[in-house]
């Protein structure tokens, strides 16, 4: 099929192969020429094949064919005429020229520099006049201004080295004690939760059998001021695991079960999973029949998760400030001066654990909080600071390798690495609902790329968690947000399994999170999640676009070896 | 909208065999079909457990 004259223009350098059957005179234009984008396919079903003396499409444009050619056959010197030579690449042009002749001699005092690219600063030595000067200098530069801290975070982490059951839930002497009627207790969170049980995993006994695991919670808890700022304490060296069934023994919050041994099921070390020095203490929760799959059942199930939770976090709130093993301060900044971006973080809405709580009270906790189901989905912005405070505790959705857990909130990479970058202003971290029905997420979509116009943010980095229809509000995110100049990257698990759906013209810096050798996803809980050295490409991708440097076009098919490469350039 | 909506090749296994069907379920917790016994094709005896292999692609609802 033949290409436009925008298409041409994209893949001037590629090589010209004829679309159709040309007659002997035909001058080539772009209607003469096949798409390069298809050459993979071409190539691999044997239909064409490039040699290396092939003319690019830059060079045959306005050339004349000089005999008749079949379709698919590739334009050499030997076949057309008047066609643009390759030009010697350029040399890097000298930034000043030779000093003009003078032809007045140096007794006219004026030395005339024609000067066609100046770098650098010339230095005059104090004392000279400047008013002799032909031109007026210019203003020293003012000193840029300093970036401001809007507010700041501190995390205390306190060291857990053991954790046991017992008559009282205490925190003392980095041994964490829970009471042991609590799980009893904690059925008073909802009518639907019909038994709690908890257990303590320590790390040289996890193979363990377990029931679907619905989300990993960190522990933390408020001592001062609310979520973003003042000060927060963390049980560090122990994570809480929810797991739950309902009476029938039907796994909860999967499609399917994702029971098994802790050991295989767990990708230790991912930000969002157990560390593989977590103490992991288990509760598993049972609700009422025929709940696990719908939106109040494992709600019901958070909320007695939270319960106990709760009662943990006010012994921690007790902890001495001076026995914290470590001290991280946060900012959020006004820097003046560096590009605003904005993070955008895509979270399943479509209903029932395709949900997540906004803003609890404690950090990562249920209460307090609201769920972005019930805001109708629409953009909700929060500070870098709130992110890292636990703001969100995520209903999770399937499946178990792309979901992002409340832990994973709690670690952002991406949160962390752009809010502490120098070059960059982070604006803020909006999350974005994926409603079920395409209108209502065109809806919330085009709220996003409303208020990242209205934020004047230059750039963008557009994240989704798991894969399936929510894809299709990714590209729409991205489309809105890039239409409106705003240079925008992506980052989702796509590969084999989740490959994408729909696309547009923005989506041209995709970052892959896949992990899984073959592209599946592997069930392995945060496997293929977004980690660190994800983080970097995307934010290098950005800073490159930002920079108007030109992204080659991705691969047909996912290929490890891209990624790979592109990993090159963060060392 | 328009999707493009490519077949792929998923793994699979049987949870149930009945007289009538088998139910599977799709790697990547992607959901659970089922389908009559002569929509399988089969080499072996059915049984549970038996890993299975599918096109399939997303459900468009029209």
């Amino acid at each position: 099929m033949s290409i436009t004259v925008e298409t041409a223009s994209q893949h001037y350098n590629d090589p010209a192969v004829l679309c159709c059957l040309r007659k002997k005179g035909t001058v080539i234009s772009a209607s003469d020429l096949e798409d390069p984008a298809i050459f993979p396919d071409l190539e691999e079903s044997g239909l064409l094949t490039l040699s290396e003396d092939s003319l690019t499409i830059g060079q045959v444009l306005g050339s004349t064919l000089e005999q008749d050619a079949d379709a698919m056959t590739p334009l050499t010197p030997e076949l057309v005429s008047h066609y643009v030579e390759k030009k010697p690449e350029e040399k890097e042009k000298a930034t000043t020229s030779e000093p003009a002749a003078n032809p007045a001699g140096p007794k006219n005092s004026v030395i005339r520099f024609s000067i066609n690219e100046l770098k650098g600063q010339i230095e005059i030595p104090a004392g000279f006049d400047s008013a002799a000067l032909p031109f007026t200098l210019p203003e020293a530069p003012k000193p840029e201004p300093e970036d401001r801290i809007i507010r700041t975070l501190t995390q205390r982490e306190f060291n857990v080295q053991e954790v046991r059951v017992g008559a009282e839930t205490s925190f003392q002497d980095k041994v964490l004690t829970i009471r042991e009627g609590l799980c009893a207790e904690s059925l008073m969170a909802d009518p639907l939760v019909k038994d709690a049980q908890l257990d303590i995993i320590r790390p040289d006994e996890r193979h363990v059998y377990s029931n679907t695991i619905m989300d990993v919670i960190p522990i933390a808890t408020k001592v001062e001021g609310i979520l973003g700022e003042g000060t927060t304490n963390v049980m560090h060296g122990v994570v809480v695991i929810l797991t739950g069934v309902d009476e029938k023994g039907v796994q909860i919050h999967e499609f399917g079960s994702c029971e098994g041994y802790l050991d295989e099921k767990i990708r230790f070390g991912r930000p969002g999973s157990p560390d593989p020095d977590d103490i992991m203490i288990r509760i598993n929760v049972t609700v009422q029949e025929n709940t696990g799959m719908e939106r109040r059942g494992p709600f019901a199930a958070h909320k007695a998760c939270d319960y106990i939770i709760q009662e943990i976090r006010e012994a921690l709130k007790k902890a001495p400030a001076e026995a914290c093993d470590k001290e991280d301060v946060y900012h959020d900044y006004k820097k003046t001066g560096k590009p605003r971006v904005v993070l955008v973080k895509e979270i399943m809405g479509q209903g029932a654990m395709h949900d997540n709580v906004l803003l609890p009270t404690e950090p990562a906790g249920v209460k307090g909080g609201q769920r972005n189901v019930d805001l109708g989905n629409v953009p909700v912005v929060l500070s870098p600071n709130e992110v890292r405070d636990g703001g969100i505790h995520a209903l999770t959705c399937i499946g178990p390798a792309t979901k992002e857990v409340t832990r994973h909130y709690f670690r952002e990479p991406l949160v962390n690495l752009m809010a502490e970058d120098d070059e960059i202003n982070l604006v803020g971290v909006v999350f974005i609902g994926s409603p079920q029905v395409n209108d209502e997420k065109a809806y919330v979509s085009a709220r996003l790329g409303q208020l990242a116009e209205a934020l004047d943010v230059e750039g963008a980095i557009v994240t989704t968690e798991g894969f399936g229809n929510n894809h299709i509000d990714f590209a729409e995110n991205i489309e809105q947000i890039g239409r409106r100049g705003i240079k925008v990257v992506g980052a989702s698990y796509c590969a084999y399994q989740g490959q994408l759906v729909v696309g547009n013209k923005y989506m041209d810096a995709m970052i892959e999170l896949n992990k899984d050798k073959d592209g599946f996803e592997n069930e392995i809980l945060a496997d293929s999640t977004l980690c660190p050295s994800d983080a970097k490409r995307a934010l290098l991708m950005l800073k490159t676009k930002m920079a108007g440097v030109p992204i080659e076009p991705a691969n047909r098919k996912w290929t490890q070896e891209v990624i790979t490469a592109n990993e090159q350039f963060i060392q | 909208m328009e999707y493009e909506l490519t077949p792929k090749l998923l793994p699979g296994k049987i949870l149930e065999v009945t007289d009538l069907g088998v139910k599977v379920t799709l790697k990547g917790r992607m959901g659970i079909i089922q389908v009559p016994l002569r929509s399988v094709i089969t080499d072996k005896a059915l049984q549970v457990g038996q890993e299975i292999r599918v096109y399939l692609s997303y459900i468009e609802v029209v």
